[in-house]
């Protein structure tokens, strides 16, 4: 530098710098990003629209025949009653079990609190796809393990788990947990002081609660309802095995057979999805709703502990009840699953007990294909995901790039997608493109990769707004460029949730039935679909311990990211 | 060394800075001073880079770094400025050494050379024994030190300072800004502070620029600006202020003083200045601190104004006493006093204060 004080106005020529008309960086990422999410969703979402109209069977003519079609098939109004109809139960009886525990949990002096809190989580962890199957293994008719020990007993009681009550059912115990989770988070938040403040106003424990505490949290139950509302819905793995077996027609599993059985109606299968996406879609949009109202709780920096309601000697009679609920709706059927995986033959009478089922399955070949092509998926997508994931976070929660808005709706507008829609949308899609996508192992990942995006979005997002933009401004100063201060301060700062993320991707992967099931081919089989098509032929035990070995893999990836990153994985809906 | 030129600012519809023109020379310390909202933070964050001005010109020493007509913005890291944020903004994946060395990175020197410059930047802040400490685990102020020695050690032409104490408490902040300012003129660098607290703008500055809506109301040094804002703004902003009503009176100077007949009809004077020689409405200020309040007026030498007041009120603020006085035709006079002077409401006293002290506002 000079040593004069005075500026020099004449003095040597400016340095070059930017033009003020150059497009950032930013902006450019934030375009490519744009254009890779229009092919991967907008593009088969159009060609969706589009086959509706021009694929139709043969007999028909009008363009809008597909639509007629639909609308005079009973079998379709059929279809939409059932799917309503469970969807509607599970909703009840996932809002009443989860919102039950999570004021138990929260809210009261019930013992051991953070073991409760993980039973009721479990059946997060377990895919509701194999949970499906496990619960056949224990309330199928004749077969299964209760009517076995009904009969056995000579009580006049069955159970069918092949019905709407009974999908219903399973459905809800396994939505529990995210109603759970939607619930205690805003009830342990709660700003103690407007309780205490109903309370110093006359108000006792139980009319604070209903007057002041209930109608706090009623917006996230309400969310939560609605949430889970879609997730039964679009739940084609629990729907097709529950409800095939007894011929009850769904939305989604109408849908694929239309497409995976001959001979197929590609046509109908596509309005039909039609009619899906715009109903989960309305749905999610309600949701949004009922959750942006949730602003006015209001949690405190002030670390209170909210006021617990003693139970006195319920206490225990509570927790046992609670241990009871988490037996009978998860313990209990994967028991079942885990026995069966060991015996020879599922029918009225138990076999020794053998190691068969494992030893044959391990040595197939069709199982070694589809294990390494999860594997490779899961792997190797789930680690592209988490890179585009993170940059279209970073550019949407963290840059001023122009654009990021429409970025931000791209990535999200999976989410009201069901799978099974995806699925048939990516098969119009690519099919008449001349790339080696479909048939092969990418349209898998193009998939997979679509349909979990915006789950890691959310999740690094979320980190990313807990950082200080001048962390990053700092080191813009100290002479780093956007993108050297990107790699050197604010991933690196993130990078726990990189990496959760990446876990989240990874077992969402693994467990991917919905898409799979419509795009995979003779090479590209993987794990899912083996156990899908295992239990149409009818093989339970095999199934049984594919569903078991899936589900100990999991368990240990989650167990090993937790013990070595530290890491917690919230699973999101797969 | 720096040099804003009617430098812009809006966001929108919003115009943050509007037309700010400054010149700093190099190895003084000018304050930005203002309320929130005044532009003070968006005027050093331009001239960090952070934000893209909408119009005007930055130089930093003879380097044209922003100029909307010339179409030239160069990026906050071409500019070699250091910069101390209000968050600290300490980087918390790396020690404290590393967030010290991170700025040579730019600068090809070996990595031992780096370590060097890094543990002679905290020497400086007195921070030598944490630099391998992780800097979340270090308290506020010394956190502060070592983004203060982060700005040091990149040798840049210019220290910007956004509001670096607010975050601390009292008695550290006045500790700390003794620091800075001691620093600061032994290497002789140049430095923008940005605060919002007079006091701390009174005891750290060369001069201070009082802002607010995104303009310049009054640059001048401390003193100056307290003995004589030219702005109701200016003076209401530092410490408290009467503005009473008054009118010049014509062909009254004489000794450097001018005279003026407030509207309770006291002849007041204060210390003349060309400028106020006009006719017409206008403000005499005293100063709330500097007014000495009497029982009798006998035994005040005779270069003072002095009103006859009625207590009304008074306040017991612990180091002094505030104390709500009123003149003769009803207008309200603060006085803040030392605690020992003990007034009941209603009893008559006087209102003194030196004619130095005093000053003409016009606007």
């Amino acid at each position: 530098m000079t040593s004069a004080g005075r500026v020099d106005v004449s003095g040597s020529p400016p340095t070059p710098g930017w033009g003020l008309s150059r497009i950032s960086g930013q902006t450019l990422l934030c375009y490519a990003l744009i254009s890779i999410l229009c092919v991967m969703i907008v593009y088969p979402m159009l060609s969706l629209v589009w086959g509706s109209f021009v694929s139709t069977a043969a007999t028909e003519q009008s363009s809008l025949g597909n639509f007629s079609r639909m609308l005079s098939s009973s079998q379709f109004w059929q279809a939409w009653k059932n799917t309503l109809l469970v969807s509607t139960g599970s909703v009840l009886i996932s809002v009443i079990c989860g919102v039950g525990a999570a004021f138990l949990i929260a809210r009261t002096d019930i013992p051991l609190k953070r073991f409760c809190e993980v039973l009721v989580t479990l059946p997060i962890f377990i895919s509701p796809f194999i949970g499906a199957v496990a619960w056949s293994g224990l309330a199928a008719p004749e077969v299964g393990l209760l009517n076995r020990i009904f009969a056995g007993l000579g009580l006049p009681l069955h159970v069918n788990i092949y019905s709407l009550g009974g999908i219903a059912m399973v459905l809800g115990f396994y939505m529990t947990p995210y109603v759970f989770l939607f619930t205690a988070a805003p009830l342990t938040a709660i700003d103690s002081s407007m309780e205490e403040a109903s309370r110093l106003s006359g108000q006792n424990m139980l009319q604070t609660l209903r007057r002041v505490t209930v109608p706090l949290v009623t917006p996230s139950i309400l969310g939560a309802a609605l949430l889970v509302f879609v997730l039964s819905m679009e739940n084609f793995g629990v729907l097709a095995v529950l409800g095939m077996p007894s011929q009850i027609p769904f939305i989604p599993t109408e849908i694929y057979l239309k497409v995976a059985y001959p001979p197929p109606d590609y046509g109908y299968a596509t309005v039909i999805s039609i009619s899906f996406v715009v109903i989960t879609a309305l749905a999610l949009l309600l949701q949004r709703r009922y959750l942006a109202r949730r602003t006015y709780i209001s949690v405190s920096g002030k670390s209170y502990r909210p006021v617990l309601i003693g139970l006195g000697r319920w206490r225990y009679v509570t927790f046992a009840g609670l241990v009871l609920f988490v037996f009978i709706s998860t313990l209990m059927p994967l028991a079942t699953m885990v026995t069966a995986s060991f015996q020879t033959y599922w029918s009225v009478q138990f076999t020794n007990f053998t190691l068969d089922n494992y030893t044959s399955i391990f040595s197939r070949s069709l199982f070694l294909r589809a294990a390494q092509n999860t594997l490779f998926l899961a792997f190797v997508g789930g680690l592209l995901a988490c890179i585009l994931g993170g940059m279209i976070a970073y550019i949407v929660s963290f840059s001023k790039a122009s654009g990021r808005q429409t970025l931000d709706l791209l990535s999200s507008m999976t989410v009201g997608v069901p799978g099974v829609v995806l699925g048939v949308a990516l098969l119009w899609a690519w099919i008449r493109v001349p790339l080696p996508i479909y048939g092969t192992i990418w349209i898998l990942m193009i998939a997979y990769i679509t349909r979990f995006l915006s789950f890691g979005v959310r999740n690094m997002s979320a980190a990313l707004t807990q950082i200080d933009s001048d962390l990053e401004n700092a080191a813009r100063v100290s002479g780093a460029s956007k993108t050297v201060a990107a790699l050197t301060i604010t991933f690196p700062l993130i990078r726990r949730s990189l990496l959760s993320s990446w876990v989240l991707y990874f077992i969402s992967f693994v467990k991917e039935l919905n898409t799979s099931v419509l795009l995979y081919a003779f090479n590209s089989v993987v794990l899912p679909v083996l156990i899908f098509d295992a239990y149409f032929e009818g093989k339970y035990p095999e199934v049984a311990a594919l569903g078991t070995g899936i589900s100990v893999f999991i368990l240990a990836v989650l167990l090993i990211s937790n013990v070595i990153f530290g890491l917690k994985v919230r699973q999101k809906a797969g | 060394m720096l040099r804003l030129d009617k430098l812009q600012k809006s966001f929108g519809g919003f115009h943050a800075v509007q037309g700010v023109s400054l010149d700093v020379a190099e190895g003084e310390l000018v304050t930005l001073l203002g309320p929130s909202g005044c532009g003070k933070s968006t005027t050093l964050r331009c001239i960090a880079g952070l934000e893209d001005p909408t119009g005007g010109e930055i130089w930093l020493g003879n380097n044209c770094v922003y100029s909307g007509a010339r179409r030239l913005n160069l990026p906050p890291e071409g500019r070699r400025i250091g910069m101390v944020f209000q968050s600290y903004a300490l980087w918390p994946h790396m020690t404290v050494a590393e967030n010290v060395a991170y700025p040579l990175l730019r600068q090809k020197i070996s990595k031992s050379e780096r370590e060097t410059r890094a543990i002679q930047a905290l020497e400086m802040v007195g921070l030598t024994n944490a630099k391998d400490s992780s800097p979340g685990r270090l308290s506020g102020g010394q956190q502060q030190r070592v983004a203060l020695a982060r700005a040091l050690a990149s040798q840049c032409q210019i220290l910007l300072f956004d509001e670096p104490l607010s975050n601390l408490d009292v008695r550290l902040r006045e500790q700390l800004r003794g620091e800075i300012r001691d620093l600061q003129r032994r290497l002789g660098i140049t430095a923008i502070y940005v605060t919002h607290d007079q006091s701390e703008a009174l005891a750290i500055s060369d001069r201070i620029v009082v802002m607010n809506k995104g303009k310049i109301v009054q640059v001048d040094g401390p003193d100056a600006l307290y003995t004589r804002p030219r702005t109701q703004f200016a003076a209401r902003f530092l410490g408290s202020v009467n503005l009473l009503p008054a009118t010049h009176i014509a062909g009254s100077t004489s000794d450097n003083l001018a005279r003026y007949r407030t509207t309770s009809g006291v002849i007041a004077s204060a210390p003349a200045h060309v400028k106020e020689h006009v006719s017409g409405e206008m403000q005499f200020g005293v100063r709330a601190e500097l007014i000495r309040l009497l029982e009798t007026a006998d035994s005040l030498p005779p270069d003072f104004n002095v009103w006859p007041v009625t207590v009304q009120e008074r306040v017991f603020l612990g180091e002094g006493m505030e104390y709500t006085l009123v003149t003769e035709d009803g207008q309200q006079l603060i006085a803040k006093v030392p605690p020992y002077v003990r007034l009941e409401p209603g009893t008559r006293a006087h209102a003194a204060i030196a004619t130095q002290d005093c000053f003409v506002i016009t606007d």
